[in-house]
């Protein structure tokens, strides 16, 4: 009777003993936030690496519409005209390096998430129990000649069930301290880069672009103006095509808000931490897959903006 | 890993450089005025001559900004130096860990076919004996 009893109690005891060791289920969250981010820095990265390229061809743009301006490194006012990088390419690097660390770093946490080392554990147990039980009765058979001993099978086994169920909650448990030492040592930085990416798309590329479009508009409409009597049709054509794109883009530029996917990432990173510092439940996890998923829509319409931009170079 | 002071520390001086950087030009406000400039060298309401005049004042305006935006850029690039050397060692940290716990299901997979091939070759010694 009391076997039965504790044959019965067991799976509560075991359900008990689970129910105190609550394991995150840090792998869905993690990875669709390491798919947005990687999405996100890919867009936001065009903008820096493409700074310069910009500058070069604002400045020929320029030259073009005021034929008597000669091409030069430097122009007459002892300034960098544009035609060589103006931008540091240190500074741009730091900010390419910022965001494919930003990405490594979910690709990091995803890859720590999805780690099969437990699920490994669990089987490989239970193949080394068998294996140990194989050898067992081979050792067995050669040294006495009989029929293998089965209690070997019926304890060995078992055995290493137990050993691998066990094996495997202690290293999902060792995998989400590290994944949470990991989010809380991290974030200060990743802030620190998110709220710089941010300062930077807002108060720097932000404006350069829009004045740098703008700027080019007002160029190639004046030239159109200045020459209207001189051009024949075909030119006059081929001029206001290129006001037609260079408004076009300079609305895609106004409309653009770049800093969106930063505050996109800023969001999904908040949710993560605070889901790492939780207490797993399935609530918590809600809350941060719908916080990653507002961050997706939000990033749509900045991706969809970058590509107007390039569209008409 | 240093601490979070200490991380926070370095970033608030250097955010202190930035804010001098940006004190000392008023990136927002010579943004406008180069918007606005623009605009008016392409409305017709004023003389051809005006809005060549206009555009050329344009774009000087637009080269001092882009000049003032080159040296907040550069500003702010320490405050990335730092936290990229920090996110470094987190991801050196995450490779660490995951290294560890595959370490220990290897080691209990190696086992098992050790046994395995143990087994084979008891059988095989067994019958040749």
């Amino acid at each position: 009777m009391t076997i039965r009893r504790l044959t019965i109690a067991s799976p509560a005891a075991l359900s008990l003993l689970l129910g105190g060791c609550v394991t995150a289920n840090f792998k869905e969250p993690v990875g669709k936030f390491t798919t947005a981010m990687a999405t996100a820095n890919a867009s936001i990265g065009t903008y820096f690496t493409e700074m310069n390229g910009f500058e070069r061809q604002a400045y020929l743009k320029r030259v073009l519409y005021h034929p008597n301006t000669q091409v030069a490194v430097v122009g007459l006012d002892g300034k960098q005209t544009g035609l060589l990088p103006v931008f540091s390419p240190a500074s741009i690097k730091a900010r390419l390096d910022a965001i494919s660390l930003l990405t490594a770093y979910g690709e990091r946490l995803a890859a720590l998430a999805g780690a099969d080392a437990p699920a490994r554990f669990e089987a490989g147990s239970k193949v080394l129990g068998q294996n140990l039980v194989n050898l067992s009765a081979t050792f067995q058979k050669l040294t006495t000649d009989k029929t293998p001993d089965p209690t070997a099978d019926k304890y060995v086994t078992p055995i290493a069930t137990i050993v691998g169920v066990f094996g495997k909650m202690v290293l999902e448990q060792k995998r989400d301290a590290a994944l949470k030492e990991a989010v809380n040592q991290g974030a200060p930085a990743v802030e620190a880069v998110l709220g710089q990416l941010d300062v930077d798309l807002q108060k720097v590329v932000d404006p350069l672009i829009e004045t740098g479009v703008l700027q080019q508009l007002s160029d190639a409409t004046n030239y159109y103006n200045n020459n209207l009597t001189s051009l024949n049709f075909e030119q006059r054509q081929a001029v206001l095509d290129q006001i037609d794109i260079l408004a076009a883009k300079y609305q895609a530029a106004v409309v653009a808000q770049p800093s969106e996917a930063v505050d996109g990432i800023r969001d999904a990173h908040a949710a993560l931490v605070k889901y790492a510092n939780s207490s797993h439940k399935p609530q918590d996890l809600n809350a941060l897959i719908e916080a990653i998923d507002t961050f997706n829509n939000r990033l749509e319409p900045v991706v969809n903006a970058i590509a107007k931009l390039r569209s008409e170079k | 890993m240093s601490t979070s002071n200490q991380f926070y520390q370095t970033t608030t001086v250097e955010l202190s450089a930035f804010d001098r950087a940006e004190t000392t030009a008023n990136t927002t406000t010579l943004a406008e005025a180069v918007r606005s400039t623009f605009m008016l060298s392409m409305d017709a309401r004023l003389s051809l001559g005006q809005r060549s005049v206009l555009n050329v004042l344009g774009g000087r305006l637009r080269d001092q900004l882009r000049d003032l935006l080159g040296q907040i850029f550069d500003a702010g690039t320490a405050v990335l130096s730092t936290a990229n050397r920090q996110i470094r060692e987190v991801n050196t940290e995450l490779t660490a860990a995951k290294a560890d716990i595959d370490k220990v299901a290897d080691t209990i997979e190696s086992i098992g076919k050790l046994a395995a091939s143990l087994d084979k070759l008891i059988s095989l010694v067994g019958a040749a004996v």
